[in-house]
């Protein structure tokens, strides 16, 4: 990590102005990197920027209400805590938010579809990601494995943090490049397509509880009265979770793409959630989270709405 | 110990059932045996996860309920590695008790496990840390597969009713010093952590501050639960018609919020930390006190489908340190 920001940290941490900073730690592969909160200086070693980073650190922010911390934030991260803070779930004052640049998030299904061996370790240097095996050594080029999500970003930078640091970022040339595609389907082909997808859920919620703005504290599909959604492996009450989800997030979803990478199934909910920001962003001319008082898309009214939808 | 041709081994079980290889994704009809544990383990072939035991209907003014016994067929499972094995054996404790899961009997009955020793562990395997081995002799018929043969012997009844074992030849000792030799590679190449007393340091440090810090990670999503070989959980439901419905059991888990919720409104497990102490308790110490086994085979697949890099290795080493233990 950047040293003016560990000496930033260091300062803040040891005047009381923060009790803790939030990011990512570091593992070696097989092992994942994941979300640790470190309250002391000697700590802030641990914290370390990475492409496998494939979670939304604003997940985290709940369970540390009340607390004062800095967090390490990506464009996608720091538009769902300003979505989280719109929808009155966290106050944005709280948190001093220090803006990465982005370089995306790698899939690693997609690293493993490429490499046709056991993958022992797994190294990144500036944009290229290697790869070592029973089969040898090999590099891979970033945007050959970046997460479908991070392939339709359109602002990789964080839109409102406290400070940004300076450097690369991602610069996706795809303008929902795979959503397009997908709408030339015939409709048959597009469920069957569909079908296929949502027929591997298992229904463990992974994709839900990872997401930092599903934050219901019942879930609809979990109500049993009444019962929007029935249990079991039917496609039809799968698909109804994830249509229904995604009805939810229309307007509010930042397309991190932490649901699809944490999918144990692999199902490609970049397709869905890629859509209703297209979709949003067609309708509205709207981005969610580009700043901690702009409301979600369905949660205002302006005379200027296309109304096409509307009979 | 028999030595049996590959091709005849697998054609004498195909007389018994249809046989279910392993593959890198799970157990699949006609397929190569792969060199991997499986990504799923086989619990599907014990609790599938939607099942339906009940229908009932409304002709006129009457309710008829039909209870649903499902035709079994029978399956060979090819190729466990013994932690899956053993999996099964320790689901078998908690439905095979008094009063027995009618439907699981049915079930476990149409099933015969030929479990082959296992030398490829996964970078997550950690069975000889709770005092298993790779090698360990479980399920109905144990196996070494060697280049053209299998080293196998029955160890149960229907094991030594499935193939007329006099037809075929005795290992020889060298086969003996053989499997012995790559017993000993395979178990020392895995990394040792001893858990084997973890169910006293557990219920020692219940109630210590430590689980905040451990549970941080985890967002409680059920993938830990699903993937586990010895998760067993079930929720069950009735589905309802206009005059008709079934009722049927589906896979649940105790990550969920609604897991333990009770019809007064009041959950007993409201707080996050509490739904994964109570995983990493269930499996550690409250298994070992009912049923005198550790509810864990140390298969790593929790550790593998993780999103968030819980490791419960980790967990159990923290908590062992935690207590004053090396």
């Amino acid at each position: 990590m950047d040293k003016k920001i560990i000496e930033l940290l260091k300062e803040k941490l040891e005047n009381g102005e923060i009790e803790g900073v939030l990011g990512f730690e570091r593992k070696q592969y097989p092992e994942k990197n994941g979300v640790i909160f470190v309250n002391h200086s000697e700590g802030l070693k641990r914290i370390a920027d990475s492409l496998f980073n494939t979670l939304n650190i604003a997940t985290y922010l709940g369970k540390l209400k009340g607390k004062k911390v800095a967090v390490l934030v990506r464009g996608c991260e720091e538009r769902a805590i300003n979505m989280l803070s719109v929808e009155n779930q966290l106050n944005r004052e709280e948190f001093f938010l220090i803006g990465l640049p982005c370089q995306g998030i790698v899939n690693i299904r997609k690293v493993k579809s490429l490499y046709k061996g056991e993958i022992k370790n797994i190294e990144e240097k500036d944009r290229l990601i290697i790869v070592e095996g029973d089969k040898g050594k090999i590099e891979i080029s970033v945007s050959k494995v970046l997460s479908n999500s991070c392939l339709d970003c359109q602002r990789p930078t964080s839109p409102t943090a406290d400070i940004n640091i300076e450097g690369d970022t991602i610069s996706p040339d795809a303008d929902f490049l795979k959503v397009k595609e997908i709408e030339s389907l015939s409709f048959p082909d597009r469920w069957e397509m569909f079908k296929n997808e949502f027929e591997l859920c298992i229904r463990c919620y992974s994709c839900r509880e990872v997401c930092p703005l599903c934050y219901c504290e019942t879930c609809f599909v979990d109500s049993s009265d009444p019962q929007w959604v029935e249990p079991g492996k039917d496609v039809s009450d799968i698909a109804s979770f994830h249509l229904i989800r995604m009805l939810h997030m229309a307007g509010r979803c930042v397309g991190c793409g932490a649901c699809e990478i944490a999918c144990p199934e692999g199902i490609k909910l970049s397709y869905l959630t890629s859509k209703i920001a297209k979709d949003v962003k067609e309708a509205f001319n709207y981005e969610s989270g580009l700043t901690a008082t702009q409301k979600p898309a369905l949660s205002e009214f302006k005379q200027n709405d296309k109304g096409e939808f509307i009979l | 110990m028999k030595k049996i041709p590959k091709a005849e081994f697998i054609k004498e079980l195909s007389k018994w059932g249809k046989i279910f290889f392993r593959t890198d994704e799970g157990f699949l009809e006609n397929n190569e045996l792969s060199n991997r544990r499986p990504s799923k383990p086989p619990k599907k072939f014990v609790i599938p996860q939607e099942e339906i035991y009940l229908l009932f209907y409304r002709p006129e003014q009457k309710i008829v309920q039909k209870e649903i016994f499902r035709k079994e067929e029978k399956k060979v499972i090819f190729g466990l590695y013994p932690c899956d094995a053993k999996s099964i054996e320790l689901i078998d404790l908690n439905f095979l008790k008094d009063p027995k899961d009618p439907y699981y009997v049915k079930r476990r009955e149409s099933l015969l496990l030929v479990t082959e020793a296992c030398t490829h562990p996964s970078t997550h395997c950690f069975c000889t840390s709770l005092g298993d081995s790779p090698f360990d002799r479980r399920g109905d018929i144990f196996a070494f597969g060697m280049k053209d043969y299998y080293l196998a012997e029955p160890l149960s009844d229907r094991g030594r009713e499935a193939i007329l074992w006099d037809k075929f030849a005795n290992a020889t000792e060298d086969d003996g010093k053989l499997l012995e030799k790559a017993k000993k590679e395979i178990e020392k190449s895995l990394e040792q952590f001893d858990f084997k007393n973890i169910h006293k340091i557990l219920y020692q440090k219940y109630k210590d501050k430590i689980w905040d810090e451990l549970a941080f990670k985890c967002v409680n999503c059920g993938a830990c639960t699903f993937y586990c070989p010895t998760c067993y959980c079930f929720d069950v439901q009735d589905v309802e018609r206009t005059n008709w419905g079934y009722r049927e059991r589906v896979w649940d888990s105790c990550m969920f919020t609604i897991y333990s919720l009770e019809t007064s409104g009041h959950n007993p497990r409201s707080a996050k930390m509490t739904r994964l102490r109570n995983r990493v308790m269930h499996k550690f110490a409250y298994y070992q006190t009912s049923y005198g086994e550790y509810g864990c085979v140390g298969c790593g697949r929790c550790i593998d489908i993780c999103p968030v890099g819980f490791d419960i290795r980790e967990t159990l080493k923290t908590l062992k340190l935690e207590a004053g233990h090396d």
